[in-house]
């Protein structure tokens, strides 16, 4: 790591947009919703899956104050993916506005706009509609049965791009890899370890639900303000799904309360834009929270099975996992975040033998999607259980065992090359990795010399520690751009014209911090606007861990063509050449000799003076490298053996991110990651009826935690400098969200002697497995 | 309240009702009556070895009265578990005993107090064990032009102690698995009072009289622990719903009966 001063960057400085947001002022959709905007409602399915055989929307039509119903029989088929993600999409093409098949319990059976929200719910009920039933796909180990029923049985159902899709068998996705042997790798084991895990269906909880409006402007473009991660992508998602040129539709991100990945998906925009042409009014839709659980988009559950072999030196001598992943009514992702959950784990630990194996498929439950984490969360559970089981099985210590075999600074990996985003990855050497000062700092933090074995606890109540190691990545290698646009205004300010999506991250304040400083201003000059389809540069968007290390470099790059555009108007000012002058304090500066301009008198001097120019570039920005961030996590625990349940006492995260561009917002991020890690390890859970139906969408049945339950949280960040980063940084939003499944998992058994495989860990699974011994059967743990 | 035609459904902190009419769980009536700020039913006195509690008081009174906290700690701990802050700054006594959720917080604390609630009409005054009063789920004892008043609730005697325990996923905002309240006195080892009730196994809170009545005059050892708590377990018989599996609050309130005669015990 190298020691490097700055004058912006790595500095708390306060978040540009915090005040606006504490003062409550119009900041969200819903914020800007026009009085006279027509409401919409959904008809969502009854049934987990059916096909619609007669359907009469005319009562509904008729009914005062009623605008628009819109089902399958009035708008195009055009087959689409929901998944904003770049172009062509790794997510198969199986999904329309709206179908004749309805594939979950709250599939769209019609929406209506109307004059109010009460008369839109009055006109759903009087839509009739008659089904017939069909047997549904309800259990993941189900889906691929010779004659389970089909999700996707439409002729249109493809992949766009070429990878294995078997919609007849209900396979949405399948990529297999190996390196070495992983058979040869096991039988030159001392030891094997070979264990199912599942991990369970988890919502982002956003506390603003998706919500999105539309309205119809005179040149008949249609203008759509939505809570969005991903403006572009939503742009021509829309206008394919419409069927309409891009250029007819403007995207218009605001603040967004939340998003984890899952306005990485287009959820409501093809309907807003829809009834905003339709009926030439503005419309208004904002998803109830049941709605959000259960019609929006989740984590991909996946039932794992992780075979790793070691020596009892500790040598690694093979690892295989097998992920089956739920990808729900559509493939949303599916396949994406699959090859995640081998990639971004696999490379974590030196082995030569690796299998991997991962397939998606389809049921008729909720769609998974984009979530925090992205695959690398569930493998994280099943791969750093398993190496707490192995260090069992050796003896060793499992942060030693760790210690000896994790990936370096200037190792590579063969999995980074043989795992990409649903096409082959890109070969990367690690440049910055402190992995071992985390491990060191966190043990240090916790107390971890005070760990003792199971056997050696008594009483009611009991206390353990455990751990996890974790990596993710930056943003995706040769697939993910950015770009930044920068005007120079007269009082020496500038507009940052961004694509790239503050989704309530922080990103804004991060990316001006990184113009500011290549600019040699303060932050405050740096006007903000971020983002918006007509007026910002193209960007992919807020996903994959991408906005610091891939936008941050696209302004840094654009800061880096200003600032000599800059220094070419001060060099004429001053009379003498650019390479004299620097600059400092919002000044262009001789190095020496004295004379100075400011850059006030710069922008002045060049709009109005003499060879006038407007100071201003854009820059684009294509990463060939996804460097990981690391971690280590420790979770120290308490089981009361009189109920099975667990508490967390402390919780301890160290991560290397590379500089901490903004140290406040990245703990933030770690913080955040980690609490939403705990209460989905401990208490978020779906609960299905069995006839799909999910019983508990709401905040009072599904359990997050509150600020009461929090254990003590420590957050040390460990700097590391990644060259390829803008100043240094890599990546810190996500990896956070991983460690807390395998910690606590691996704590629990530490406390009391119980092994739980299955999330969540609420108190009846671990008194059941206490009573049986430790294990619970694997199938009777989810 | 007498006059159907002009009678209103009793409102006071509207923690139930509200959300309950919002969701559509129920109709919501005609009309409303808020009966939060009546006086009299906002004290809590002493009298005669007696606590009385108002109708209208709010959690937040009873946690932070010094009568409560003296004489009847379990429901003191009881209230301070409700909801979270704004719940129990706005919900109140009476609207939690009417509202008659299988997992009212408060039921087991007043069941065993033996205490009595006191319900008013332009007939006069009537009243109620707390034990009778509710008569089935989301069922009590109180016809349409009544009001309950009062909690009459006999002090916490000397020497005795009561414990209040909730097994929830989480600290605030949760609605219990299982909870439940014991007062008792034991000297000795010796039991020479006991008295609990556990709410969220049955369509009301329930007291464990067979439980009570057995343990009572026997020395605590380990052999009477481990029956109380095989009795506890067998004498129950819950429902299973999406807080927690059948099987597990039968073990579980066995395990927390036990866990209360080890507390009176001091074990």
């Amino acid at each position: 790591m190298s020691k490097r001063k700055f004058n912006v960057v790595n500095k708390p400085l306060r978040k540009i947009d915090a005040m606006t947001l504490a003062l409550g002022k119009p900041s969200y959709v819903g914020d800007f919703k026009p009085n006279d905007a027509l409401i919409i409602k959904m008809l969502g399915s009854p049934h987990a899956h059916a096909r619609i055989t007669s359907i009469d929307i005319s009562e509904a039509e008729k009914m005062p104050g009623v605008h628009c119903v819109l089902y399958y029989g009035n708008v195009p088929r055009i087959v689409h993916t929901t998944a904003g993600q770049g172009y062509p999409e790794p997510s198969p093409y199986d999904t329309f506005m709206f179908d004749s098949k309805m594939r979950f319990v709250g599939d769209r059976v019609a929406a209506v706009a109307a004059e109010t929200e009460k008369i839109a719910e009055a006109a759903l009920k009087v839509i009739r509609v008659e089904y017939e039933v069909l047997p549904p796909v309800l259990r993941i180990q189900d889906a691929m049965k010779d004659g389970a029923p089909i999700v996707h049985d439409e002729p249109e159902a493809r992949a766009v791009i070429p990878v294995p899709y078997e919609p007849k068998k209900n396979m949405a996705a399948q990529v297999d890899m190996e390196i070495g042997e992983l058979e040869k790798g096991l039988a030159e084991a001392d030891e094997v370890v070979d264990f199912q895990y599942y991990n369970h269906y988890g919502q982002h909880c956003p506390i603003e639900p998706h919500v999105s409006m539309a309205h119809v402007d005179r040149e008949n473009r249609i203008i759509i303000t939505t809570s969005t991660q991903v403006p572009f992508h939503c742009r021509r998602i829309v206008a394919q799904t419409l069927d309409i040129p891009v250029r007819q539709v403007r995207v218009i991100k605001p603040r967004i309360g939340g998003g984890f990945g899952v306005k990485q998906e287009i959820v409501l925009e093809d309907v807003v834009a829809m009834m905003a042409l339709r009926t030439k009014r503005p419309v208004y839709w904002e998803y109830t929270r049941a709605e959000e659980f259960v019609s929006s988009r989740t984590r991909h559950p996946m039932l794992m099975r992780l075979r790793m072999g070691a020596k009892k030196d500790g040598t690694i001598t093979g690892i295989g996992l097998d992920c089956l992943s739920n990808t729900g009514w559509n493939g949303s992702q599916g396949l994406t975040v699959v090859c995640n959950s081998g990639s971004k784990m696999l490379p974590l630990y030196r082995c030569d033998n690796i299998h991997f194996n991962g397939t998606v498929v389809y049921t008729n439950l909720p769609a998974g999607g984009a979530y925090r984490g992205y695959g690398a969360t569930q493998a994280a559970f099943a791969f750093e259980s398993a190496m707490d089981e192995m260090a069992d099985k050796i003896g060793m210590d499992p942060l030693e065992f760790r210690s000896m075999n994790h990936i370096k600074s200037g190792d590579t990996s063969p999995v980074f090359r043989a795992l990409g985003e649903g096409r082959e990855g890109v070969d990367q050497a690690i440049t910055s990795c402190e992995l071992a000062r985390c491990i060191k700092a966190g043990a240090r933090e916790i107390g971890w010399k005070r760990r003792k074995p199971h056997t050696a606890k008594k009483g009611r109540y009991r206390r353990g520690m455990g751990m996890a190691c974790l990596m993710q990545g930056s943003a995706i290698p040769e697939i993910d751009m950015g770009a930044a646009t920068l005007k120079m205004n007269e009082d020496g300010s500038f507009n940052l014209l961004m694509g790239a999506t503050d989704l309530g991250t922080g990103s804004d304040t991060v990316l001006a911090q990184i113009a500011a400083e290549q600019l040699g201003t303060t932050l405050d000059q740096i006007i903000v606007y971020s983002s918006d389809t007509d007026m910002t540069p193209f960007d992919v968007g807020a996903y994959a861990s991408s906005t610091t290390y891939l936008s941050g470099q696209a302004v840094q790059n654009v800061a880096q063509k200003v600032r000599k555009q800059i220094l070419k108007v001060g060099a004429d000012m001053l009379d003498c050449k650019a390479s004299e002058l620097t600059v400092e304090d919002a000044k262009v500066i001789k190095k020496q000799g004295g004379g100075e301009v400011s850059f006030s008198e710069i922008a002045l001097h060049s709009m109005y003076s003499s060879n006038q120019f407007q100071i201003g570039d854009i820059s684009s920005k294509i990463v060939h490298h996804s460097p990981p961030p690391f971690a280590a996590h420790f979770a120290e625990v308490e089981v009361d053996t009189l109920t099975g349940a667990v508490r967390v006492i402390k919780y301890v995260a160290a991560a290397d991110c590379g500089t901490p561009i903004h140290p406040k917002l990245a703990e933030g991020q770690v913080e955040g990651a980690v609490m939403n890690g705990i209460c989905y390890a401990l208490t978020e859970e779906y609960l299905f009826n069995d006839k799909g139906r999910m019983l508990n969408p709401n905040f009072g049945d599904y359990k997050l935690y509150t600020m009461s339950d929090l254990p003590e949280m420590k957050t040390i960040l460990v700097p590391s400098y990644e060259k390829t980063g803008p100043y240094g940084a890599k990546s810190i939003a996500e990896i956070g969200i991983n460690g807390p499944l395998p910690a606590i998992a691996n704590a629990i058994h530490n406390a009391c002697g119980a092994r739980i495989r299955t999330g969540p860990f609420t108190a009846e699974k671990v008194w059941r497995s206490l009573q049986a011994g430790g294990e619970l059967p694997f199938e009777e743990g989810h | 309240m007498a006059d159907e035609n002009t009678r209103g459904r009793p409102l006071a902190g509207g923690t139930d009702l509200m959300v309950q009419w919002e969701s559509g769980v129920l109709d919501m009536p005609e009309r409303a009556v808020s009966v939060k700020h009546l006086p009299e039913l906002r004290n809590i006195e002493e009298a005669d070895g007696e606590i009385v509690i108002g109708a209208s008081v709010t959690h937040m009174g009873i946690r932070r009265s010094p009568l409560t906290q003296k004489y009847l700690p379990s429901l003191v701990d009881a209230a301070a578990t409700i909801g979270g802050f704004q719940i129990q700054t706005m919900g109140t006594i009476g609207g939690s005993v009417a509202n008659a959720s299988p997992a009212g917080d408060l039921a087991p604390s007043l069941m065993i107090t033996d205490g009595t609630v006191v319900v008013a009409s332009v007939r006069g005054e009537r009243e109620v064990p707390v034990t009778k009063f509710w008569t089935g789920y989301r069922q009590i004892d109180l016809q349409p032009d009544e009001l309950i008043v009062r909690f009459r609730l006999p002090k916490m005697p000397e020497g005795y102690r009561e414990v209040w325990r909730k097994l929830g996923p989480r600290q605030a905002q949760a609605i219990s698995k299982v909870m439940g309240s014991c007062r008792g006195h034991v000297a000795d080892g010796v039991v020479k009072s006991f008295r609990v009730a556990i709410g969220s196994i049955a369509p009301t809170c329930v007291r464990l009289y067979d439980v009570e009545k057995w343990v009572e005059g026997k020395k605590l050892d380990e052999a009477v622990l481990a029956e109380a708590e095989q009795r506890t377990s067998d004498g129950i018989n819950p429902i299973a719903d999406i807080r927690s599996t059948a099987e597990y609050r039968k073990w579980v309130t066995g395990r927390m009966v036990r866990g209360f005669l080890e507390q009176l015990a001091g074990l």
